[in-house]
């Protein structure tokens, strides 16, 4: 087996390994400086847009909307812990897709919710003129008797502002 | 203690806790401290996995789990303990080696600084209505766990969803004694940063690496510097995709990050058992989150399998010179080491497989994001997608032109460097678009609404792939030779 040696400035360009070499060196400069220059600078350009959104969205009146927020979901929260034992089924009869959603989040984590056709203990809604920013929870459960339902309201927690609630992403 | 007090307090406990595993897993070395929480938010999840098939609480699995890890991970040390830890000199011949320390507490500082927005105490809408709500479930006892799991009722909740961030926030509540949605918030958005660190240490270790152990003359102090100003660079960026969600206790920038972290770890660094161990944990983590990151992490499984083969059929000496590359990639296939890789892919496929697989034994609701009827044709659906992915992906079209470019100016430095083809990254970006994808395709419902819900978040996966291949090529520019590197 014979091994073949080569070394820079020899071989194919051995005329002008010099010149060569040079011209290499400047275009793979070049190269480097472009694409690290590029590069660095999308990322660099990037990031100022990143921390400039950040800045934008911790601000003073960020915390106060968002307050708000989740003092609005603790109210509806301890209104419901009002009304209802953890682990109760509950059926949430509700038309409106925006208030039945609300209830699931509030309910959903320590009741189980169960649909329409599942045996539920008691059955629950949230009305629009009520102590927690104009709404309430209200629950329905069946008297004694199994022949009517009882009507409760939500107590335990209210909340009023002047203020919208904040939008949420999705 | 407020709620971000109490999850940083949790955060370091779970740090601790998963400290030898994790070990075990990846050794010595920065990644450890970032991966060590995530490596115990897998051990929630699993924790989570078995409350729901056996019963008993979550709490209680997770500390058997979490001992049972730990005395693994300690055996595996032990039995490690007199021989040189694998490959572990190679990455750690660093001329000057307090710049990592400085490098890693700067992309720690980073993380830091871009999780601020955590003093806006903001809960997302999927926060509230999945990950939040699932971990009361998860703090619950077994029996209620599969009650309200099998209940038609939840299905706005995703019972099929993958446990790890409902799980971990359920163990975090229990750890600190206190249950609030802000612990929770800020336990998902720490991982995150976790994550993003993990992946962005990818950067610093090509900048680090002194190509399989040649010693390198340029390996200095400016290109190290550029390095970790591009690193830096890199976390901001990440944040900067994932907008208000890095703080609002969503679960799309973790799995996308770690699924990123994982290209890194699988497909760019060089294969040993450090990076395989770190990209095992990324994957874990970005399949248990959620499940587009369990479909994209198989995806991912897959190249990572065949980048070993092909990677190891190219490297061997013990082929004949009249072999085709077809004949060494069926040798290499065959080879111990490939039938060990192909086995250890498949384990991660079934690991991946298994939480599915159990939601489904469990009964629980179907995903109403892939069931239902579907509304407008194919065509429709697809230019829609399209539509809609492409304005997020803006950072592409400039990814594109530099991966070319450097692909034809610096490709052997890449090689010089023992560092995966840029190739394989543009395949696993690919994979997580084919999943997106086929999912808007092929689901229910109207694209348009879905997408107009949905994409900003689907879509962070490959943008942040799109930054990283930009950042690993300046590094790489940065560490190309004037001289040597003649492509």
């Amino acid at each position: 087996m014979t091994m073949r040696v080569y070394r820079r400035g020899t071989g194919r360009n051995e005329a002008e390994p010099g010149k060569n070499r040079r011209e290499f060196s400047r275009i793979q400069l070049l190269s480097r400086i472009l694409v690290a220059g590029v590069g660095l600078g999308t990322l660099v350009i990037l990031s100022e847009q990143s921390i400039r959104a950040e800045l934008h969205a911790s601000t003073n009146s960020e915390v106060a909307a968002w307050n708000l927020d989740a003092n609005y979901w603790k109210c509806l929260s301890t209104q419901a812990h009002s009304l209802l034992m953890p682990g109760e089924r509950v059926r949430i009869v509700e038309t409106n897709l925006a208030n039945w959603v609300t209830l699931e989040k509030v309910i959903g984590g320590w009741t189980v919710p169960v649909t329409s056709g599942q045996s539920a203990t008691v059955t629950l809604q949230k009305r629009d003129r009520g102590s927690c920013l104009g709404s309430v929870v209200v629950e329905y459960r069946p008297a004694s008797n199994g022949t009517s339902s009882r009507e409760r309201v939500g107590s335990g927690d209210s909340l009023t502002s002047h203020h919208p609630l904040p939008n949420t992403p999705l | 203690m407020s709620g971000t007090t109490a999850a940083l307090l949790t955060f370091g406990i779970f740090g601790i806790i998963g400290l030898i595993p994790t070990l075990a897993l990846v050794g010595p070395g920065a990644p450890l401290l970032v991966l060590a929480p995530l490596v115990t938010g897998v051990e929630t999840s699993l924790a989570g996995a078995c409350s729901l098939a056996f019963g008993g609480t979550t709490y209680m699995w997770f500390w058997t789990l979490s001992i049972l890890a730990a005395s693994i991970g300690g055996f595996t040390l032990w039995r490690k303990w007199h021989n040189a830890w694998p490959n572990g000199d190679s990455r750690s011949r660093e001329k000057i080696r307090y710049l990592p320390a400085i490098a890693f507490l700067l992309l720690v500082g980073t993380g830091a600084l871009c999780l601020v927005p955590l003093r806006v105490p903001a809960v997302g809408w999927d926060s509230r209505a999945i990950w939040i709500l699932r971990a009361s479930w998860f703090a619950g006892s077994g029996h209620f766990l599969r009650a309200v799991f099998q209940s038609p009722g939840s299905v706005i909740a995703h019972p099929s969803y993958p446990p790890l961030i409902s799980s971990s926030v359920a163990v975090a509540w229990r750890i600190s004694g206190t249950t609030s949605d802000a612990i929770g918030v800020a336990l998902i958005a720490m991982f995150g940063a976790a994550a993003t660190v993990a992946t962005a240490w990818v950067l610093m270790t090509i900048a680090g690496t002194s190509g399989g152990g040649q010693a390198n003359r340029r390996h200095g102090l400016i290109p190290y510097c550029a390095a970790t100003a591009c690193a830096v660079c890199f976390v901001f960026v990440v944040f900067g995709i994932f907008g208000p969600f890095a703080t609002n206790g969503y679960a799309d920038p973790l799995w996308s990050v770690a699924a990123a972290g994982a290209i890194g770890y699988g497909l760019v660094l060089p294969m040993d058992k450090k990076s395989v161990g770190a990209a095992c944990i990324l994957l874990a983590v970005s399949g248990l989150t959620k499940d587009e990151g369990a479909a994209t992490a198989a995806g991912l499984i897959l190249l990572i399998v065949a980048r070993t083969i092909v990677e190891s059929s190219r490297s061997s000496a013990s082929f004949l010179p009249s072999e085709t590359r077809k004949d060494r990639f069926l040798s290499a296939l065959r080879a111990p080491r490939g039938v060990q890789t192909i086995l250890l892919g498949l384990s991660g496929l079934l690991f991946l497989g298994a939480w599915p697989l159990l939601a489904s034994l469990e009964h629980a609701p179907r995903n109403p994001n892939t069931s239902g009827l579907r509304q407008g044709d194919w065509i429709l659906r697809i230019r829609e997608t399209a539509a809609g992915t492409t304005q997020h992906l803006h950072v592409l079209f400039l990814a594109i032109p530099i991966a070319v470019f450097a692909a034809w100016r610096f490709r052997r430095t890449r090689a010089r460097l023992g560092i995966g083809s840029d190739l394989w990254s543009w395949l696993g970006l690919g994979m997580g678009l084919l999943v997106i994808t086929a999912a808007y395709v092929t689901g229910p419902g109207n694209t348009a609404f879905w997408l107009a819900s949905s994409v900003h978040r689907t879509t962070m996966f490959p943008a942040i792939v799109g930054s990283f291949i930009i950042a690993v090529w300046v590094i790489v520019a940065i560490r190309a030779s004037n001289h040597h590197d003649a492509s």
